[in-house]
């Protein structure tokens, strides 16, 4: 069973193994969970059974005019069951009162961001350290 | 003269006319003053002589990974002096420790930001009235 959180509450960087699939720099997980909570909101997805996080989304806000959705992952055993819709869908609720909510993604997944009520846009990016 | 903080200390609603420009329906300065103090940065030019803000730049960072840049406008009137170039050189000062920086635009304004290294991606967005939004959850 997955159980969906809105809090890091009893997260530890052990639960957050496995993320940034494809990345040539990946995170380790106590950065990873550095990251979550330097976050305006984080919602998890968590395995039930052993208490691991299955997958995240994080988003930045001003609370007030604009939000921006930093990072969606599912951990790639847990893909293809709606966890990450339901993750997206969680976090648009929490940011229903906010005006504009923005994210870069590939073209691929386009469509997966479009079932939101999203349309395309475009924007520039600064990498410092390819991901 | 134009000076430049990073600090919203002493700023009142009243200092903040003019901005939104061509936004169906702009956020009153009340509201512009929330959303800058709501944010992680903010970098403002003032008139020395009026005590206006005269342009801003915000961001959004997790302090790990990603900074983000929400907005940035310069009025009408202060526009082509580099007021705007000098913000965001300022902002991107500020989020220099930082891998990634992200912002949305125009093609219009691409090569602007291409200027400070930054390079072309897409992206999605949702964007909704501002009334609407700010007036509470549509059910």
């Amino acid at each position: 069973m997955i159980r969906y959180a809105d809090s890091l509450a009893g997260i530890a960087a052990s639960h957050l193994e496995g993320f940034f699939v494809g990345w040539q720099h990946p995170f380790p997980p106590e950065t990873h969970l550095r990251m979550l909570a330097g976050s305006d909101l984080a919602q998890i997805a968590i395995d039930g059974e052993t208490g691991r996080v299955v997958g995240f989304v994080a988003a930045l806000t001003d609370g007030v005019q604009g939000a921006f959705i930093t990072l969606l992952e599912v951990l790639p055993a847990w893909q293809n069951q709606g966890i990450g819709q339901a993750l997206m869908a969680q976090m648009l609720e929490r940011l229903s009162h906010i005006q504009t909510i923005e994210l870069m993604c590939d073209s691929e997944l386009v469509p997966f961001y479009e079932r939101f009520g999203m349309t395309t846009a475009t924007g520039m990016v600064l990498r410092r350290r390819e991901p | 003269m134009i000076e430049y903080t990073g600090s919203l200390a002493g700023i009142e609603p009243g200092q903040l006319r003019g901005f939104f420009v061509d936004w169906p329906r702009p956020p009153s300065p009340e509201t512009h003053l929330r959303l800058l103090a709501g944010s992680d940065h903010v970098v403002l030019a003032i008139d020395s002589d009026t005590r206006h803000v005269v342009g801003y730049v915000t961001a959004l960072t997790d302090g790990v990974l990603t900074g983000f840049i929400p907005l940035l406008e310069v009025i009408p009137a202060y526009q082509r002096q580099g007021i705007g170039r000098a913000l965001m050189e300022r902002m991107h000062e500020r989020l220099g420790h930082l891998p990634n920086v992200d912002l949305l635009c125009g093609p219009d304004v691409m090569p602007f930001y291409e200027r400070f290294g930054m390079r072309h991606v897409d992206g999605m967005v949702i964007r909704r009235p501002m009334g609407e939004a700010i007036t509470g959850r549509q059910e």
